[in-house]
This record gives structure tokens, sequence and C-alpha cells, in this order.
């Protein structure tokens, strides 16, 4: 995006309830001021899919922000970029994962998104799981003791449609499981078929450990 | 910074798109409570036709790359299945202007 991003930032950002006060630092970067916690710095970018060529004007000068956040909220992050981003201690999200970490974190750069987190901590306590490697932010490819490799991709989508299954599909295939990570919410009828004619399953989180063994 | 002008942006042209069956765009979630705070502006999209989905999704590209624009889109089966709009309060926002002769093709 070729304009000035930390102006729609910071005019967003003057609704959040915990941000005392937003200021331009860089066309990519903004002082983050807490009523009740450290400030940080934010960096805010916009593509799809994020890279390291994305990343390199936000890590390369001074000061490196504390969380970079992409606004398109279906885009996704490579392999690559999130190497990048772990060695440099940064954390990444969207609008909804910098607006969760503004109110929880004392260092924004320690936070990770929830259901993330909690898929990786199923995947690395299944018996059957021997390497996972994260191939994007929402891509794992799951090597198992018995049975194939399993490519997982994931929907945080509340529901679970057609349109979500192609879409996540045309975004990220080839795998083999769509796994619908929101606890909440359902999966369409239509949303199976399209997965079935597909060849893919979908799944919900409760069905992961399953899915993993079988 | 309120979502309005983002809403308006997603009116103009859901009110514009061409599409083969009935299709309408709804606002949900926090942008319709107006002292909320809003991490990102909720539209559902419900097509009679499942190809037109992809073609809003194809049109509002360039709106959702600038603003973190949630789209949600389902057939009206769907909607149905789900009773979306009732249980989230949705607020009709557009609908396209339905030609049934059009011919959309979707690689």
């Amino acid at each position: 995006m070729g304009k000035d991003q930390s102006h729609w930032l910071i005019g967003a950002l003057r609704q959040h309830t915990r941000v005392a006060r937003a200021e331009r630092i860089s066309r990519s970067l903004v002082m983050v001021e807490r009523k009740d916690l450290p400030p940080a710095i934010v960096g805010i970018l916009s593509a799809n899919p994020v890279t390291c060529a994305d990343l390199e004007p936000l890590l390369s000068g001074e000061p490196q922000p504390a969380m970079i956040v992409n606004i398109p909220t279906r885009a996704s992050w490579t392999g690559e970029a999130l190497e990048k981003l772990a060695a440099e201690g940064i954390a990444f999200g969207k609008m909804y994962d910098l607006y969760r970490g503004l109110n929880q974190d004392d260092n924004l750069s320690n936070y990770q998104n929830p259901e993330y987190y909690f898929v990786e901590r199923i995947i690395d306590q299944h018996r059957n799981v021997a390497l996972q490697e994260r191939r994007s932010d929402r891509v794992y490819r799951i090597t198992r003791y018995v049975g194939p490799a399993l490519v997982i991709a994931l929907s945080q989508d509340y529901e679970v449609t057609a349109d979500v299954v192609r879409t996540v599909y045309a975004d990220h295939a080839p795998f083999d499981v769509l796994l619908k990570t929101n606890p909440y919410g359902r999966i369409s009828q239509q949303a199976r078929e399209a997965a079935d004619k597909l060849g893919i399953q979908v799944v919900e989180q409760d069905e992961l450990h399953k899915v993993l063994a079988s | 910074m309120t979502t309005e002008p983002i809403v308006a942006e997603i009116v103009k042209t859901i009110d514009g798109l061409v599409t083969c069956g009935k299709l309408w765009a709804y606002l949900f979630g926090s942008a319709l409570r107006p002292d909320s705070m809003w991490s990102d502006v909720d539209i559902l999209i419900v097509c009679e036709v499942e190809k037109d989905g992809q073609l809003a999704r194809d049109t509002l590209s360039e709106l959702c790359a600038l603003y973190p624009i949630d789209l949600v889109i389902m057939t009206s089966q769907e909607e149905v299945e789900f009773d979306f709009i009732r249980s989230e309060n949705c607020q009709r926002i557009a609908t396209s202007l339905c030609n049934p002769s059009r011919n959309i093709s979707i690689g």
C-alpha cells in the first residue's frame, strides 16, 4: 500500500480504551502509549501474503516494532516471514490481535494468537506426531510416526461455509485437512460437500486428535 | 476513526455489482454498536448463487486490502441453516443488481 498507514492506525487506536495516546513515528510505525501498561511500538503493513521482503522496511531501521499488524484480515504470513519475526522477537497479527495484545501483554512482543497457540500445543503433544513444520501462519505439515504426513490448513472463521472452504483451498492448496479453529459456530452442509469435491476433510477443533491418530 | 466511511465504500461497491442471482450485504458485529471498540468491520454477504459470492469477494478485494474488513460469505441455503441474520442481528446495507442472464465465469 503506497499511502501512509500510520494515520489510519492512529485514528483506529483512539477508540481503544487502554490507549492513552498514539503518535506517528514514520509512515509504517506508531508509538502507542497505554494507560496502565508499558508503551509499545507497532508496525503496520498491507500485504497478502506477508513475505520477508514486506518486513524488511520495518526491521531494517530503528526503532524496531514490538508487533507488526497486517491490515487485510484474510492475508497469510509465509513460513520464512514467521521465522524472521521469531528470530527478531516480534509479534504479528491482524487488527484483532493488536487490540487483544494491547489489552493483555505487558510486553507486546510476547503476544500470540490464542487459537494458533492452542492448535500448536495439541499437535505438539500428540503422541503420533514426530515433527510439525509451520509452512505459513495457517498451514502446518505434520510428520507422523504412523501414517503418511498430513498438511493441515487452519480456518478461524466462526461459520465455515462453502466459500470458506473454496477460498482457503485457493489460497493454500495442496492440503489434506481444513481445521476449524474457532470453537464456536458450525460447518455448513455445503462446506462439507465442497470439501468432498476438493478431496479434503473439513473438521472441528475437537476432531483434531482423531485426525492426527488415524 | 469510525467505520462509516468504510461501510459507505462497501455499500457503493455492492449496490453497483451485477450478479446472476440476488445478493445482499449486511453489517453485523461491533460496527453496529456505536459505543464499542471495533477491530474490524464485519460484513455478511448472502447470495442465491454460490459463484456470486466469489464475485463479491473479488470486487471487494481492494477495499479489503485497505481496511480490516472481515467478509463472511454464505449462500441463502447456508444462511437458513445457520440462522445467521437473526442470531447476529445483521442489518442489511446493500443489494446487488440482479441480472439472471449474466454469464459469469470464475476460474
